[in-house]
């Protein structure tokens, strides 16, 4: 409503930020996972003199520094760009109600920089007890971000107590905060363990088999806690706004497949560390190792995916749809009607003409960011073939028939004209062809010329 | 009247907080910029010292650009806290080349690392200095983005023309001036992170031939490239409208800082000539390295002024609406304390280690 629409033909920015944000999930998680393994490790190895894990540990910090600090850390800078123009109201309500908690996420986060990098460069420079110590340095801030960060994801499905008393803390310490949080770190874990399996059977050169054994056997037992991902889901479960409940538990088909997909998966993974992997190790090859690694990164891209839906219709549960629209705002709307107050989106009477004009702007405003015309969720697919009653129909109860749409919001006659715009996609309408490729973002009005803070139609 | 929280701290010390993670990210995103063309010079020279000099320049290459990403999104997230409105409307009319910064990020980080592998073969000089060289060119094309968006922020009322043309139209006449001005100052800044990697790798048993020399090419760049700084300036100041020279001789804080800044410029210029001379007196090194920090705390504030003026025609800073979370905040700010001091403390074991006898692997 407040800032031009950043559409990607086809595609659609959600599926973008999707696209950025599980390759950033799983590296991110895997740099806490292995920063953890690492200090154990070393502990571990120097505490039983076992030269095989020493010299494992000491050859593989190197990948942190090459895939978490590059790949990582970038791609994590493309979340905040891709949610920036995808969906910047959201943004902008979070990082004003969550400055001073990124901050201190800011803080670890670049302590977790440094330690990584010196604990790389003084691998047998430092003494051994420093050593360590750095790496225990690593893997507690790194930890720590992920604490940082999960208050503010979690927020965003169960914001709990802050809707009411509006206190930062109860924002950031919300009711599916801990279980989220164990599910991460074990994911975190299991990527690390994962790890270990492919670079031990990657490198038959640098250690026999009976020393890739034991390495492996060591790595397995970081994938054991995934056994406990079927109860921590119920736990998570447990903890969901009855409406999200609903949605993994058979209302919508693609979520309940992902998430089971998600759990089952992680649970047959923990049960082949226990079988396969610590009892007999040597049999892991690097072909089995890789497929571990690619079912992970389904099964957590699947788990970021259902998080993601499971918000729908809003963005942030009970404050913001999807659309960007605020929930107080609805009746306000309801009255004056949307495109009174979006700053940016107006009809394109050039392109359109009367009221359709004013339909494809409503559209624009409250549907774009779900459905492409064509493409991802494309609406003309949806409503092939339907006529104008049916779809008015459908209007009054957008959030009933879908309950992960929001409702129509405007006034009657923006409904109406959305309604004819509709009709238009439907089969023999012209306008649609010529909207599929609009890409470009309409200039505001003069009337509603931006001003820097907030607006004010 | 904004339809989001209120900002959670006062937006003037947030403001400062802007300042000062900008500065510390322009420090090490000098090196990330000019580096490696010090590198490719060093490289095609045909000698082989220099290209011991290039590969130290490599070891250093990763880690500033770490420090560079790290310390711009600190610098982003007061950005985004202040000026919402501001920031994610200008990366919108963006669009897909604000997102490419991404993609392009990634490349020369990578990029770098492959220099860096090269840069340690006997016969990797030419693939080396390509390396360099994309490096740049992609970072290059980074900051061109960084400046558009950087504008595009401070024009509202260009606003509606942005939206039918890509917001690159805003590198107009300004965009020179400006640019030389920072150019050069990315030399000066890599000229005294050469001085100091000298000196780090006298500390670890590298010849003090080698070193002196290196310290004189830093010195000498960090000169020349002082100089033409200033004379890039003046251009800068000359093309800035009269209201703009209001901004910055107001007389606040931000103004006396600025004009400072000016002056601890000048002066370095002439101590770093002082220092070529004696290249081997750690004192001179100190002594412009600190006239440097102050300098960039000066051109940091100057910035801020004429963003601020640039803002000025829609709204005032302080005028934002707020409401302090003074425990969240107190917490970030005893934590800042901490992660500073850790960070002493891992500066100091590194600076501690033993001579490592010719390994090339630290930086
Ligand atoms: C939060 C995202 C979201 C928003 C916003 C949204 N939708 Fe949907 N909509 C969906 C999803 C998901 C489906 C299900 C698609 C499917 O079943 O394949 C859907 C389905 C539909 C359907 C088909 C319903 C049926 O019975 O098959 C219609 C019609 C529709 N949407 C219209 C709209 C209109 C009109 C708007 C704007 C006022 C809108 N939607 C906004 C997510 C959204």
């Amino acid at each position: 409503m407040h800032y031009p629409l950043w559409t990607v033909p086809h595609l659609g920015g959600a599926m973008v930020i999707a696209a950025i944000s599980i390759f950033h999930v799983v590296i991110a998680h895997f740099a806490v996972g292995a920063g953890i393994f690492n200090a154990l490790t070393e502990i571990r190895a120097r505490r039983k003199g076992d030269a095989t894990l020493l010299q494992f540990v000491r050859d593989n910090s190197v990948f942190l520094i090459y895939l978490a600090f590059v790949a990582g850390a970038v791609s994590g800078v493309g979340i905040w760009f891709s949610i920036g123009l995808v969906a910047p109201e959201a943004t902008t309500y979070l990082i004003r109600l969550f400055l001073w908690v990124w901050a201190i996420e800011w803080v670890f986060f670049a302590l977790e920089l440094a330690s990584g990098y010196v604990y790389y460069f003084t691998w047998d420079r430092l003494k051994p007890a420093w050593h360590t110590a750095v790496g225990c340095l690593y893997a507690v801030t790194a930890f720590m971000s992920l604490v940082m960060i999960n208050g503010i994801l979690t927020f965003m499905l169960t914001p709990g107590r802050w809707l009411e008393t509006g206190r930062l803390w109860d924002a950031w310490w919300n009711p599916s905060f801990l279980p989220s949080l164990c599910m991460r770190t074990v994911s975190a874990l299991a990527l690390a363990g994962i790890f270990v399996a492919i670079v031990a059977s990657m490198r038959p050169k640098r250690f026999e088999r009976s020393q890739r054994g034991h390495i492996i056997a060591w790595g397995a037992r970081f994938l054991l806690p995934l056994g406990l991902m079927p109860f921590l889901a119920l736990w998570y479960f447990s903890t969901l706004p009855e409406s999200a409940r609903s949605l993994v538990s058979g209302g919508a088909v693609a979520m309940t497949f992902f998430f089971l997909f998600g759990v089952v998966m992680s649970f047959l993974i923990a049960m082949y560390a226990l079988f396969g992997m610590l009892r007999r190790a040597r049999d892991v090859n690097i072909e089995t190792a890789l497929l571990m690694a690619a079912i992970a990164f389904i099964a957590t891209g699947s788990m970021e995916f259902v998080r993601e839906g499971l918000r729908k219709p809003y963005v942030l549960h009970d404050v913001m749809y999807s659309n960007g629209i605020m929930v107080k705002d609805v009746p306000m709307l309801n009255r004056d009607g949307v495109l009174a107050h979006s700053r940016w989106v107006q009809p394109d009477s050039a392109r359109f003409p009367g009221e359709l004009a004013v339909g494809e702007a409503v559209y624009r405003v409250e549907c774009l960011r779900c459905h492409e015309i064509e493409g991802y969720n494309a609406i003309r697919p949806l409503i092939r073939d339907w006529n104008y009653p049916l779809i008015m129909s459908a209007l009054d109860h957008l959030d009933k028939i879908k309950p992960f749409m929001p409702p129509f919001v405007g006034t009657q006659a923006e409904k109406q004209a959305l309604g004819k715009y509709l009709l238009s996609l439907t089969g023999g309408g012209w306008a649609a062809d010529s909207l599929a490729d609009s890409t470009a973002v309409l200039p505001a009005p003069a009337d509603s010329q931006p001003t820097a803070e907030g607006s004010a139609p | 009247m904004s339809p989001f929280p209120p900002v959670s701290a006062a937006p003037v010390l947030l403001d400062h907080l802007l300042g000062l993670m900008f500065v510390v990210h322009v420090v090490f995103m000098n090196f990330v910029l000019a580096a490696p063309l010090v590198m490719v010079w060093n490289l095609w020279s045909g000698n082989d010292d220099k290209r011991r000099f290039a590969q130290w320049l490599a070891g250093a290459l990763p880690v500033a650009f770490t420090f560079t990403i790290t310390l711009g999104v600190a610098a982003l997230l007061f950005v985004q806290a202040l000026f919402p409105d501001r920031f994610y409307t200008a990366n919108i009319l963006l669009g897909k080349i604000w997102l490419a910064v991404i993609p392009l990020l990634m490349a020369a980080f990578y990029a770098a690392y492959v220099a860096r592998s090269l840069v340690a073969k006997p016969k990797g000089s030419v693939w080396a200095g390509l390396a360099c060289l994309v490096t740049a060119a992609l970072t290059s094309c980074i900051v061109v983005i960084m400046v558009s968006n950087y504008f595009a922020t401070t024009m509202a009322e260009r606003w509606p023309e942005l939206a039918v043309k890509s917001a690159l139209v805003l590198l107009n006449q300004t965009f020179l001036p400006r640019t030389l001005h920072f150019m050069a100052g990315a030399f000066a800044v890599t000229g005294l992170w050469m001085v100091w990697i000298s000196w780090w790798k006298r500390r670890r048993g590298e010849d003090a031939a080698a070193c002196t020399a290196f310290r004189r090419q830093g010195l000498h760049l960090a000169a020349g490239a002082s100089g033409a700084q200033v004379i890039a300036g003046v251009w800068f100041l000359i093309w800035l409208p009269a209201e703009a020279w209001d901004r910055l001789f107001n007389g606040s804080v931000p103004s006396l800082v600025w004009i400072s800044g000016v002056a601890t410029g000048l002066a370095l210029l002439g101590v770093l000539i002082v220092a070529t001379v004696y290249p081997d007196r750690p004192l001179w090194s100190r002594v412009a390295t600190a006239l440097m920090a102050w300098t960039l705390l000066g051109m940091a504030a100057g910035r801020g002024l004429l963003r601020l003026f640039a803002f000025d025609r829609a709204f005032q800073v302080a005028s934002i609406e707020y409401r302090t979370q003074a425990g969240a905040m107190l917490v970030f700010f005893v934590l800042l304390l901490i992660g500073l001091a850790t960070l002493a403390a891992l500066i100091w074991l590194i600076w501690r280690l033993p001579p490592a006898g010719g390994d090339s692997r630290s930086d």
